[in-house]
């Protein structure tokens, strides 16, 4: 076949195989970064008129364009353009660039009341069609019970996908270009064939009714490239091919659903394979290849989904989490870093900075120097990159997994993932404290006890309280999202996404935590402080009184970094009990995004000193400026949080201001080096890495025209500082900034 | 044995090469004019076993394994057999270990702390005797007397000055302390001029001290690179 010629054979030739064919034909790259291209006059023109575009969009409040007459899906808008004659790399998901189009499958609601929030009516057109249809969101309040929906109420659990997409599914998008449409087409129907040959029961009759969705949007997918001239029926021929078509199945998954987070995968290693092709062929040049590199970065960052205010409040600055990992090492010891991945790390100087792609670099302790260098230099002078523990997470999740969202792993086509929102552990605290009382509503929520007696807390006692409500807690929390991905899967299958996966797939069931320091720190000085309950009228404790000094997380000190672990494990254990919708196996992360912020509003006076409605420390992060013993130490803190009980993540955002990384350019490069060997070899898991000043973020926060492209890591993605709240802003500038001793 | 300390800081990448780890000492004999650790001056702090001093640096291996620890202050020259000892348990642990001195302390315990560094960041506060013992209340000549030690040992040193305006910030001064240093060329391998800063401020208020260069100007850039430039020509 010519699509395969000079590409080494292998058991990628018989199957679906995507690993296989990388490993047999991929290039590792040792070099440093002098080979790159700058970016070409026609890239330039390109990127400057999305650069007017995305200004644009933000004098108009952040929404350019809402086609409110038009249901999102594969083959509902025209082919469209940014500029038909530069682009390389063709698709936008509307009828034009950066409108968003209406997405109502999760929920109607939802979609008219975001639609509003900009100015927009949802058209008759589209409200007539979901009228008699039943959406996602239809289906989960039509079961949830009344624990549910106070859990819900109260924001004991907050970011529940019960009214949009649920996200965080990685097709695996490299299909579509190494065997064409048709043979994956060709794939899926044998499997169903075989399928309705066995028994038929709840779980075959509904998969083989996913089969042939799968196998229908397949055909849309190749009808959509179609009205874009490209006939992905076939497999890819060259690189630029290769990444069209790579391109195509990830706009279609976009078009067809609006889930949180939909990573992008790990593409650009494999495509390397194409590249090298090229080049050896004299198809290409290296400025051919990065051209093609930067059209395709260009039409991710145009990627958009309408949300609302909500929605944002929770998950600021508007991202789409296209995440990219990019880099890693293979099993046979051979590092996975080709030059497209110093290309796609490439383009941030291309193209400008910016928080998508989310670009995330797998490292080993064993990546070539050159790369872990390139690395960290890209992270000094754009903060847009983050590093995970590639170490760490090959070890059961071998050499081809990608990172879904900000930190959660899962392998390419294998594994799929029930997402599903956090579980806030300081205000489980104070339900204890308050016999399943809110401590805002003043609402009964959980389980009846009375309100806690005596003038001190004891350690003892509270935490006896705490496990049986955490328990408690445990047990609701999976049940809510038994019911919720039951829904979706009934309402709102992900059919091209789950089309690029195997038949047969691994399922997770990704639980999160907030407030994992506050809940430390509270415990701690309950356990070494003295801490006075205070009450209302009503006798329901509503703040505290704590005197003393007591050891706080972030200071690599075991008195309290133990509690940490231990209320980590507890929660994984706990979620365990229940059994989880469709097979799926518990994992745990302590990730909040930005929600970190609305999770602390919502959230009364705690013992650490904490005042009622103050931010919680993001992800696993110590809480602000309580780290007393320098930045590493705050490090060795959060590398104490066992990556056994939180396999979908533990993250961790570091911010430091450029002197304090070293004197020169070379130093500072260097120096970051070190940390995140230092860090990571310790199985930590992830780190956001910023270098800059605390004060070039109240300048930016003063005056947004002045720094537009200010691009900033938060808890696992990037975001376009200008794009935050100004509460998130102020949270982010409160933040531990480590600076020179 | 027990050492007292001021603050210890698990991350430093100034003082010295790579990421390290850096002890202050508690206790400093001089009050430099422009001092910015002024909690420092006595010898007061945390007490700590040299044991627990150890373990505390080790946690930090992972990442200053290439890098090293700062001994640094206070003058830990005045509590030179505690950290003689830190050292020399950090020297079996294959950390590299820098003393940051101005080298105005000298007792029976300063020839073994010298032996067990690796390196000597030694602060030259000004570069004549008479404004040495006018704003630091020390002497330039125990300076000398130090780095003619750390030579003798065969230490590499590296030098620093504070640029201080009118005071050490002129080209006078600067050619001045090459000639002081000229006669110990062979064991210096760099020289450094710190900017003055008056971030300490704060430090001082919370003390209640008054900060006598509270009205002087930070030194800026280009006295800097100016200082840098006489440093850099070829007149000796």
């Amino acid at each position: 076949m010519e699509a395969w010629k000079g590409f080494k054979s292998g058991i990628w030739q018989e199957k679906i195989d995507v690993r296989d064919f990388i490993q047999k034909n991929y290039t590792p790259y040792s070099g440093d970064e002098s080979f790159l291209s700058a970016p070409t006059e026609r890239t330039n023109k390109l990127n400057g008129k999305l650069n007017a575009l995305l200004k644009e969009e933000r004098d108009k409040g952040g929404v350019l364009g809402i086609d409110t007459e038009t249901v999102s899906s594969l083959l509902n808008y025209p082919a469209a353009y940014i500029d038909k004659d530069l682009e390389l790399i063709v698709g936008l998901q509307t009828g034009a660039p950066l409108v968003r189009g209406v997405n109502p499958f999760g929920g109607i609601r939802m979609a008219r009341a975001a639609c509003k929030a900009y100015g927009y009516e949802l058209s008759e057109k589209v409200e007539d069609e979901f009228r008699y249809r039943t959406t996602h969101n239809d289906g989960v309040f039509r079961v949830y019970g009344e624990d549910m929906r106070k859990v819900r109420h109260v924001g004991i659990i907050t970011g529940l996908p019960d009214a949009y997409g649920r996200g965080r599914i990685i097709g695996d998008y490299r299909r579509v270009a190494l065997y064409g449409v048709d043979k994956l087409i060709e794939e899926k129907k044998k499997d169903k064939e075989e399928l309705i040959r066995t028994l038929m029961t709840a779980e075959t009759v509904k998969l083989s009714e996913e089969l042939y969705e799968q196998i229908e949007f397949l055909d849309k997918l190749k009808q959509m490239a179609a009205m874009y001239g490209k006939d992905i029926s076939r497999p890819a021929e060259n690189f630029e091919e290769a990444t069209q078509w790579v391109y195509f199945a990830y706009l279609a998954a976009n078009k067809e659903q609006n889930g949180a987070a939909m990573s992008l995968g790990r593409v650009s290693t494999f495509l390397d394979i194409y590249a090298e092709r090229d080049l050896k062929n004299g198809v290409l040049t290296e400025r051919g290849v990065q051209e093609i590199v930067d059209h395709f970065v260009i039409k991710l960052r145009t990627m958009r989904h309408l949300r609302t205010p909500e929605y944002n409040e929770l998950f600021a600055g508007d991202p789409m989490w296209i995440t990219e990992s990019v880099g890693g090492m293979g099993e046979d010891g051979r590092t996975l870093v080709t030059k497209n991945s110093f290309r796609f790390l490439h383009t941030l100087y291309n193209l400008g900075s910016a928080p998508e792609p989310n670009l995330t670099v797998l490292w080993s302790q064993s990546l070539p120097q050159s790369f872990k260098k390139y690395a960290a230099r890209v992270s000094v002078e754009t903060d847009s990159i983050q590093y995970e523990n590639d170490d760490l997470m090959r070890r059961e999740g071998g050499d081809d997994y990608a990172i879904a969202c900000c930190v959660s792993r899962m392998k390419v086509g294998k594994q799929m993932q029930f997402f599903g929102a956090r579980c806030n552990l300081p205000k489980t605290l104070l339900m204890a404290l308050n016999g399943g009382i809110d401590e805002r509503y003043f609402m009964q929520v959980g389980p009846k006890m009375p309100v806690y007696e005596g003038e001190v807390l004891e350690y003892d006692k509270v935490m006896e309280r705490f496990d049986f409500y955490l328990s408690w807690l445990a047990r609701t929390y999976v049940n809510t999202m038994n019911v919720i991905h039951f829904m979706h899967d009934k309402y709102a299958y992900e059919k091209l996404q789950m089309a690029l996966h195997d038949t047969y797939v691994e399922r997770l069931m990704a639980f999160g935590i907030a407030g994992l320091s506050v809940i430390a720190d509270s415990l701690s000085a309950i356990k070494y402080a003295k801490v006075k309950p205070i009450k209302n009228e009503q006798g329901i404790i509503v703040d505290f009184e704590t005197t003393g000094d007591f050891p706080k997380f972030g200071n690599d000190d075991d008195r309290v970094d133990s509690i940490a672990q231990e209320v980590f494990k507890k929660v994984y254990d706990e979620l365990c009990k229940t059994p989880a919708y469709r097979g799926a196996k518990h994992t745990l992360s302590a990730l909040t995004i930005t929600s970190n912020v609305v999770y602390g509003k919502k959230t009364g006076a705690t013992p650490d000193g904490r005042k009622a409605g103050e931010p919680f420390a993001p992800g696993a992060n110590p809480m602000h400026n309580r780290e007393t013993h320098g930045a590493l130490a705050s490090l060795n803190s959060v590398a104490k949080l066992s990556y056994d009980y939180g396999k979908d993540g533990i993250s961790n955002t570091f911010s430091i201001v450029p002197s304090a990384l070293g004197k020169t350019e070379g130093e500072k490069v260097n120096n970051l080096v070190a940390i995140l060997d230092g860090y990571l070899a310790q199985d930590a898991h992830h780190l956001n890495v910023n270098v800059l000043n605390r004060e070039k973020l109240v300048e930016a926060m003063e005056d947004p025209e002045k720094y537009p492209n200010l691009t900033i890591r938060v808890s696992g993605y990037a975001v376009n500082f200008n794009k935050l709240t100004k509460e998130q802003q102020r949270e982010v500038i409160s933040r531990t900034f480590h600076t020179a001793v | 044995m027990k050492g007292i300390i001021s603050s210890f800081q698990s991350l430093g990448t100034l003082d010295g090469p790579g990421v390290r780890a850096v002890v202050f000492a508690a206790g400093c004999p001089l009050r430099c004019i422009y001092c910015h650790n002024p909690e420092t001056w006595e010898m007061k702090g945390e007490e700590v076993e040299s044991d627990e001093l150890v373990k505390k640096i080790l946690r930090f291996k992972p990442f200053i394994k290439n890098g090293g620890v700062t001994f640094s202050g206070g003058e830990p020259l005045m509590q030179g057999a505690f950290f003689a000892e830190v050292a020399e348990r950090l020297k079996r642990e294959n950390l590299h270990v820098a003393l940051d001195t101005s080298g105005n302390y000298f007792d029976g315990a300063t020839e073994r702390l010298v032996r067990a560094a690796d390196l000597i960041i030694l602060d030259i506060k000004f570069v004549t005797e008479s404004d040495y013992k006018k704003y630091t209340g020390g002497s330039l000549e125990k300076t000398l007397a130090f780095l003619e030690l750390a030579m003798r040992e065969k230490k590499r040193v590296w030098i620093r000055q504070v640029a201080v305006k009118r005071l050490t910030d002129g080209d006078e001064s600067v050619r001045t302390l090459k000639k002081i240093l000229a006669p110990y060329r062979g064991c210096i391998d760099k020289i450094e001029f710190l900017p003055f800063r008056k971030i300490c401020l704060e430090k001082y208020d919370r003390m209640n001290i008054d900060f006598p260069l509270k009205n002087l100007a930070e030194t800026d850039e280009i006295t800097l690179d100016g200082m840098n430039a006489v440093l850099a020509e070829n007149d000796c």
